[in-house]
């Protein structure tokens, strides 16, 4: 009998070429955000670019800041499809099921989020402490601490790979040639990224957030608790709608 | 035992295509089948279904009673060489997962081989030739020592020395661990000595599915004159009619037996064997 643990190491194991060739330079852009943020900071004092509404009329900090979290989600994203497209290879070659498939692209995307979530608060504990450029992160998260950040980042991210799975499964199933894949891989994205520099998707994180802050003093339950509760549903209800749809792949 | 039961199988691509038609077959245990057909005659689309790679449009696929799909149990007794398939490592990584999806993987036997076959198993994929690629897959296979066997064009790009080491370590792996073998193959003439079943395969129907020996016994070929050949083939059944000149060759589809020994000495005709090779191209050509 085949172990389902095995199998989902087996796709973690070969996922790590790919892993370490977005993650390293997630490792050098994110360095390079805080670096940048800092030199805003310290050069207009979290003020804006070209005129009074600023670039694209969000404030240099603001977009800094959405941009480092738009770092982690953009590997995700770029990550989870390039993962599950290599993986049919074992269910090509080896005749595993796509239930081994689903659970072993999982545990693989869930450790890689997690990962992620760990790497970003690391980089912004050191930049917090060393550098002092605390109105850069106090706009998204209010200079929570570092557990708190830590929380709400694998949270997030967990939620985000879910919907990625979501969607690269939605991908796999449906994509009749090539050139439709390239197109529908992009375009999250492509709309990722004209979010972060046009409008700014952390306007809507933000609100996510400060709705589930206002739920949870309603219930009177921790912040942190709702938090996850709330993110553990959304992922669930996310993942649990990838597997009909890989289950329905053909792989031929 | 795993016995293959395929009932009512019908495959329709895009709704217009008709890969496989309502196809009905028993596949014994421990047998070696030749699965034979032109191209895009449905033979690869039967082995995707019953590796449940792709979904059958009707109809259900059991292994030893079980129903495959989803079923890790069942798939794990099936090591299927598919044509394209790719390896996610390099070989000598591939060697030391397999057990992990093959708990029965004899890694000393596949080095054995690797070696035999000259197969240099430190090479990724991408830089071998698709003959030691598809040599390589075969390894796998054979030292796999899953139950069932599902070659798609084993030999692929293979050189002829090659093809025959592994013709012939096929039969000894097959004599010393029997298992179903079903090889999909245009080299009929290469298969013909080592397979023991034949399904033929003509525009997604089987109209043939009978052991070797039985089939060419219903089945000889007269040589001479064209028009007494034509004599002969009067209300007789024939496959094939092959002329050069005024000489004609024909496959008759009757049971040898039944030979009208005296008309063909009248008709100066000689008889003559069929090779399976000629008989499955006799029964696919078309019209």
């Amino acid at each position: 009998m085949r172990s389902s643990l095995k199998v989902a190491i087996d796709l973690l194991y070969f996922n790590r070429a790919g892993f370490f060739m977005v993650y390293i330079p997630f490792v050098v852009f994110t360095v390079a955000a805080f670096l940048w943020g800092y030199f805003v900071e310290a050069k207009y004092g979290g003020g804006v670019l070209f005129g009074a509404n600023g670039l694209f009329g969000v404030e240099l900090s603001s977009l800094t800041a959405i941009g480092i979290e738009g770092i982690g989600l953009l590997f995700l994203m770029l990550y989870i499809p390039i993962t599950l497209d290599g993986n049919l290879k074992f269910l090509r070659a080896f005749n595993v099921t796509r239930k081994k498939y689903f659970t072993g692209n999982l545990l693989s995307i869930l450790i890689t989020a997690v990962d992620i979530a760990i790497t970003l608060s690391i980089v912004k504990l050191v930049f917090r402490s060393l550098l002092n450029v605390h109105s850069l992160y106090g706009i998204i998260f209010g200079g929570g601490s570092f557990m708190g950040e830590l929380i709400w980042l694998i949270s997030l991210n967990l939620f985000m790979a879910s919907l990625f799975y979501l969607y690269s499964s939605f991908v796999i199933w449906h994509v009749k040639n090539a050139a439709i894949t390239i197109v529908l891989m992009l375009a999250p994205a492509i709309i990722m990224i004209s979010a972060v520099t046009r409008f700014g998707i952390g306007d809507l994180v933000e609100q996510i957030a400060i709705r589930i802050q206002i739920l949870s003093q309603s219930l009177l339950l921790g912040e942190s608790a709702l938090m996850i509760l709330a993110f553990g549903v959304m992922t669930t209800i996310c993942l649990l709608m990838a597997y009909p749809m890989l289950k329905k792949t053909s792989v031929e | 035992m795993n016995k293959i039961e395929v009932k009512g199988v019908t495959k329709v691509y895009n709704k217009k295509t008709k890969a496989l038609d309502n196809i009905s077959i028993t596949i014994e245990p421990n047998k070696i089948y030749g699965l034979l057909g032109r191209n895009g005659a449905g033979k690869t689309t039967l082995l995707n279904i019953l590796t449940t790679k792709i979904f059958p449009t009707s109809g259900e696929i059991t292994i030893g009673g079980e129903e495959v799909f989803e079923n890790d149990k069942v798939l794990g007794k099936i090591f299927y060489i598919m044509v394209d398939s790719a390896m996610p490592w390099a070989f000598h990584r591939v060697f030391k997962r397999m057990k992990d999806f093959y708990p029965d993987f004899d890694i000393e036997y596949a080095k054995e081989l690797a070696d035999r076959f000259d197969i240099d198993v430190s090479k990724k994929s991408k830089v071998l030739s698709t003959g030691e690629f598809s040599l390589f897959k075969a390894i796998l296979a054979l030292a796999s020592n899953a139950e069932i066997l599902l070659l798609d064009e084993p030999v692929l790009g293979v050189d002829p020395n090659h093809r025959e080491m592994l013709y012939k370590e096929m039969i000894k792996n097959y004599s010393e661990k029997p298992k179903t073998i079903i090889v999909s193959t245009h080299l009929i003439k290469e298969v013909a000595s080592i397979v023991e079943e034949v399904i033929i395969i003509k525009e997604g129907r089987i109209i043939e599915n009978n052991s070797v020996d039985s089939l060419l016994s219903e089945v000889y070929t007269i040589t001479g004159r064209a028009d007494n050949v034509d004599e002969y083939l009067r209300n007789r059944e024939h496959a094939a009619v092959d002329g050069i000149g005024e000489r004609k060759t024909a496959i008759i589809l009757e049971n040898k037996q039944n030979k009208d020994i005296s008309l063909a000495n009248k008709l100066e005709l000689e008889f003559g064997n069929v090779e399976l090779q000629e008989l499955c191209m006799a029964l696919t050509e078309d019209g």
